[in-house]
């Protein structure tokens, strides 16, 4: 089960509130290969893991990305605060703020809400763990997009902290790949998958 | 916007947090199997404040980073009755509360804000060593480093919840408020 404390993994702290960089920032909070998507995808994936290592691994990354999509919040609440209606009115935030007013929703930069279709979660430990390696690569280039679109260096200080967190998670998920490949037969990784023949009774 | 260097956008803060984010390509060669090279000072900085020494390699860093912060750097983080090996001290705490006489930092002066950055760095270093750890649990270094952090974890949380009020529900000191609600949300402005 999950506690929740009161801090952020990373503190955020911006001065000059801007809603055309919250519009963009958005997307990593609810878009394709935002936080939420990142989070939802281990934390489900790590059920079927045979291995108690790479389920440790999910559930921990898996917890640390809920606390990614905390600090994505925060930027956003706090790039929207203090706001007069003429500093919404004709910026693309006003899409947004029509539906939310300023309320965080999980929802892409383009304005498609989250969806779980955006999650694979397929019971096999090879295709799962390349599509979290893929989808930290994806949370990457977001974010290096972001930077470049960017110019306060109070939104990129945060922004820069959760894109190196994204190559850090590639790295572990590399590991996990190979102490999982390290267990199967090498001469076919793919013999059977181990997240559902060994549970037919053939070992134990 | 177009002729942006490298540094500017993916490179070195510019000016806040300073300790944070550490310069990739600094290399340490003690345990750099899958950490990356700031997470490894991160930690290294953790322990060497809780324990108010240092090894002279990552004394440099450590003096550079107060200087960049500028606040002072601890009068007594050059000890000469240190193990140079283990970075604890020559002299055992009795009553040190997690039992492992790693010496208490007295940088508990009630600054709420400076013992919430500590925590967040300590919590920091621990992430990286149990992600590290969930993919090598056969690492005895890692496994150390893991309990320096805890000890000195426990330290700063018992000084912050004593002094500025729970880090989660549970650790509510006071029985006559219920200060869990009272203080800022953590992704305010006022709350960092």
């Amino acid at each position: 089960m999950w506690t929740y404390e009161k801090k952020l993994q990373y503190p955020v702290k911006i001065t000059n509130p801007d809603p055309k960089t919250a519009q963009i920032i958005i997307s990593q909070l609810g878009g394709a290969d935002g936080e939420l998507a990142a989070s939802m995808r281990y934390l489900h994936q790590r059920y079927a893991m045979p291995n108690k290592q790479v389920a440790g691994l999910l559930t921990d990354i898996g917890t640390e990305e809920l606390a990614h999509l905390e600090i994505i919040a925060a930027i956003i609440h706090q790039l929207t605060r203090n706001l007069k209606e003429e500093d919404i009115a004709g910026t693309p935030f006003a899409t947004y703020f029509v539906d939310h007013t300023l309320g965080i929703y999980p929802i892409s930069a383009a304005g498609v809400p989250f969806d779980m279709k955006y999650v694979g979660v397929k019971g096999d430990v090879i295709a799962d763990l390349n599509e979290d390696l893929a989808a930290e690569q994806k949370a990457r280039v977001t974010y290096d997009n972001i930077l470049r679109l960017v110019d306060d260096p109070d939104v990129k200080d945060p922004i820069k902290f959760l894109r190196e967190r994204e190559l850090v998670h590639y790295q572990r998920f590399s590991d996990a790949l190979r102490v999982t490949q390290d267990t199967l037969n090498a001469k076919n990784f793919y013999a059977f998958n181990p997240a559902f023949d060994r549970r037919n009774g053939k070992q134990g | 916007m177009n002729n942006r260097s490298y540094n500017d956008t993916w490179g070195a803060s510019h000016g806040h947090r300073n300790g944070w984010l550490e310069d990739a390509s600094r290399h340490n060669p003690s345990m750099n199997r899958g950490l990356s090279s700031w997470g490894q000072s991160r930690i290294n900085r953790s322990i060497n404040n809780g324990n108010r020494h240092s090894h002279s390699a990552y004394e440099r860093e450590d003096m550079s980073s107060y200087r960049r912060r500028g606040t002072p750097v601890p009068s007594n983080t050059r000890s000469g009755s240190s193990c140079p090996l283990c970075s604890r001290s020559a002299v055992r705490e009795e009553n040190s509360p997690c039992g492992c006489g790693c010496r208490q930092s007295n940088q508990g002066n009630g600054d709420c804000q400076k013992l919430m950055e500590q925590i967040q760095a300590v919590d920091f270093a621990l992430c990286e060593v149990i992600l590290y750890l969930d993919a090598y649990p056969d690492s005895c270094e890692a496994l150390d480093t893991y309990h320096k952090l805890l000890c000195r974890r426990r330290t700063l949380q018992e000084q912050y919840e004593e002094a500025c009020g729970p880090i989660t529900a549970t650790g509510n000191r006071s029985t006559t408020r219920w200060d869990w609600v009272s203080k800022p949300n953590p992704w305010e402005y006022t709350a960092n």
